[in-house]
């Protein structure tokens, strides 16, 4: 029997990421594709690039502020001291309880707004891009009037009598930090996951209900797969600034909730020691590449994970 | 748990979305191993009827039954039977394997099984040489048999299939029709179709419903619904007819034995498949095109209307004729084309019919 159909032209289901667009600009020509580019690309190398080279010879020099010191690895040597390697694993700890709590908060909402809310699926989206509108600053120091000590959250327990006394790790710990950081985080995770979630056919899912999958192995052999793109941009969108963050530790981390960032910036602006603070932006930013590449493999490997 | 006689039933089953009734008090009775269709134009309530049965709307009233059993409130996962979309529902992300072994995975059975059955499934539909394709890589007729794999190989109870040749082209559409009436008699599972293509489901159903406005107008065999249909609807809705207005002239036992036409110049007997018809009644007498016969001159012992060719219509092995006859009703007469001696357009001509094809519809 022959199925003279020509396969798939009509059919979207092609991955989202990085298809399609070489063949069309070589054909173009690549001195309009150069023209296109120069001006990003020059904007990034010099304001982007040039910097973090400036800080990678920094980090290599003795004396680094002046610049006249001689070639050493001690700046990474000494940020290994033990009350960096501390705050660096705070620094992660915070980091990935956040980005773990806005995919477990993100995922199902964007799984809402995708496929259940209907009409009010545009009003939704709104309302999700307009709570980003907020000044991060005034968006922090309302958390403190919401966690402090006679912040709302306490009175409200005290007044009804559930707690006798304020509860004091409610802000200025790393709880406070991670709350924070996920409430003004949100929006960037649900939109690349809503996006990818708009692109998975909803007859999709109820065939997978249809042939006995229950709502988790519907995500986990379905949903996420066909989401991972989605997953890598949130990841890459979020983490990065989060781990970089430096304003919420500030304001409401106390001690326990310091992160790199902000002791980072205390070794330039304060201190002075330009040194060891550009060895920790590499530190950091070796992180954040790391935690990237490995979303990047986990999505990969979903990929596989049907095979069983 | 007593054995059903039926892998589907119905009693009294509606569906009400706000204000607007989709499903309208339907019975069904489906025995197993059956080929059935739910037929009927967009928008007369076959799908969501199917949607019901696959349990992803639950009834606002009535019961439904799957394998004698009441399953209003059980979910699709847990129901005994599998749907086939329309739009294929592939999972884009799987091989072919990986997309029919979905099913028997998420039941509690061994690798090795599984495999066992897949292959089986995909031998059935003939698509076991593609294994490691994507669907993206298959065309619409292949991933049609991909989606029938992947529903048959668990076996269920009532497999559905929701216009399943809807995307696909005339001839592959015509074959799959065949290869799907091959597959349901082969795996012996009851299938119910969803279609509003009256000639497919005439092609392969062993009985069909046909629906309109969420209720069904008759239950029967396509010859049963074809010749005897219950109502105007009906008879207009499968294949061809030609409907004269009667009234009821005489009647024995619930069959009219002479009905007047066309200002009574015409009189016949009729057969009645509907509600019992008497004397007075309103009716219209259905007339298939093939069933009607030209005359030159007006023949004796039959019933017959005098009329003008309109227009002759060669198809092949056929020819079409439009006859104006009294009071300018139109008439559609198929005949053969072996005969030499043709009726031209313009000619007076008679046109007859043997009383037992006449079927009368009650208004």
């Amino acid at each position: 029997m022959s199925d003279a159909q020509t396969p798939a032209a009509d059919h979207a289901d092609t991955p989202v990421l990085g298809t399609g667009y070489a063949g069309k600009a070589r054909s173009r020509g690549s001195f309009s594709a150069f023209i296109y580019l120069a001006g990003p690309v020059g904007v990034l190398l010099l304001f982007f690039a040039g910097p973090l080279g400036i800080l990678a010879l920094y980090s290599f020099q003795e004396r680094s502020r002046t610049g006249d010191g001689s070639w050493t690895i001690s700046n990474y040597v000494n940020a290994l001291r033990p009350q960096y390697v501390e705050t660096a694993l705070n620094t992660l700890v915070i980091a990935v309880l956040s980005m773990v709590l806005l995919l477990v908060i993100a995922y199902p909402l964007a799984y809402l707004l995708a496929f259940k809310v209907g009409r009010w699926e545009v009003p939704l989206l709104l309302a999700l891009a307009l709570s980003d509108e907020l000044n991060p600053l005034i968006r922090i120091y309302a958390w403190r009037t919401v966690l402090g000590r006679n912040g709302l959250v306490n009175t409200v327990l005290t007044q009804l009598r559930l707690i006798d006394q304020p509860l004091d790790w409610l802000i200025f710990t790393k709880f406070a930090v991670v709350v924070v950081l996920t409430a003004s985080w949100l929006p960037y995770a649900v939109i690349p996951l809503y996006a990818a979630m708009k692109t998975i056919d909803r007859r999709v899912l109820e065939a997978a209900r249809d042939l006995g999958a229950g709502w988790w192995t519907t995500f986990r052999s379905v949903v996420f797969p066909l989401t991972a793109a989605g997953f890598l941009a949130t990841i890459v969108i979020v983490f990065i600034p989060i781990i970089s963050d430096f304003a919420a530790p500030a304001l409401v981390g106390g001690t326990s909730g310091r992160m790199l960032a902000s002791v980072t910036e205390d070794l330039f602006l304060g201190r002075g020691e330009w040194g060891i603070g550009s060895a920790l932006t590499f530190v950091l930013l070796a992180a954040s590449g790391l935690v990237v590449w490995f979303s990047y493999k986990l999505t990969d490997l979903s990929r596989l994970a049907t095979h069983r | 748990m007593t054995e059903s006689p039926y892998a589907l039933e119905l009693r009294n089953v509606s569906k009400h979305f706000g204000d607007i009734v989709a499903v309208d008090g339907i019975d069904l009775q489906v025995p197993q191993g059956e080929f059935f269709s739910l037929l009927g134009p967009s928008g007369c309530g076959k799908t969501t009827t199917l949607r019901m049965i696959a349990g992803f709307e639950e009834p606002t009233e009535g019961t439904l039954l799957l394998a004698g059993r009441e399953s209003n409130d059980i979910p699709p996962f847990r129901r005994n039977t599998n749907l086939v979309f329309q739009s294929y529902a592939l999972f884009p992300h799987m091989t072919v394997f990986e997309n029919v072994a979905f099913g028997p995975r998420r039941a509690r059975i061994s690798e090795r099984d599984v495999h066992k059955r897949v292959m089986e499934a995909l031998e059935t539909v003939r698509m076991h040489e593609y294994v490691d394709r994507l669907p993206r890589s298959l065309s619409g007729g292949q991933r049609q048999r991909v989606a029938l794999a992947r529903a048959i190989v668990n076996r269920p109870a009532v497999l559905l299939l929701d216009e399943p040749l809807g995307a696909l082209d005339l001839k592959l559409r015509k074959e799959m029709q065949l290869e799907l009436k091959r597959i349901q008699r082969e795996v012996g599972i009851c299938f119910v179709y969803v279609t509003h293509d009256q000639e497919e489901a005439m092609t392969m159903s062993d009985r069909l419903a046909v629906m309109n406005r969420g209720r069904i107008e008759q239950v029967g065999s396509p010859e049963e619904v074809y010749h005897r249909p219950a109502t105007r609807f009906v008879a207009e809705f499968i294949g061809e007819a030609n409907l004269l207005d009667g009234t009821v002239e005489a009647v024995e036992q619930g069959a009219p034995t002479r009905v007047s036409v066309a200002g009574d110049t015409v009189t016949t007997v009729a057969s009645c498949a509907g509600a019992p018809c008497e004397v007075g009644d309103r009716v219209s007498l259905v007339l298939r095109p093939e069933h009607l016969h030209l005359h030159r001159d007006r023949p004796n012992g039959v019933p017959a209307m005098p009329g003008r060719v309109v227009e002759a219509i060669f198809q092949g092995s056929l020819i079409r004729f439009v006859i104006e006859g009294p009071d300018r009703r139109r008439l559609s007469v198929l005949d053969t084309t072996a005969s030499r001696d043709q009726a031209a357009p313009g000619d007076a001509v008679w046109v007859s019919w043997l009383p037992e094809w006449v079927h009368a519809v009650v208004e």
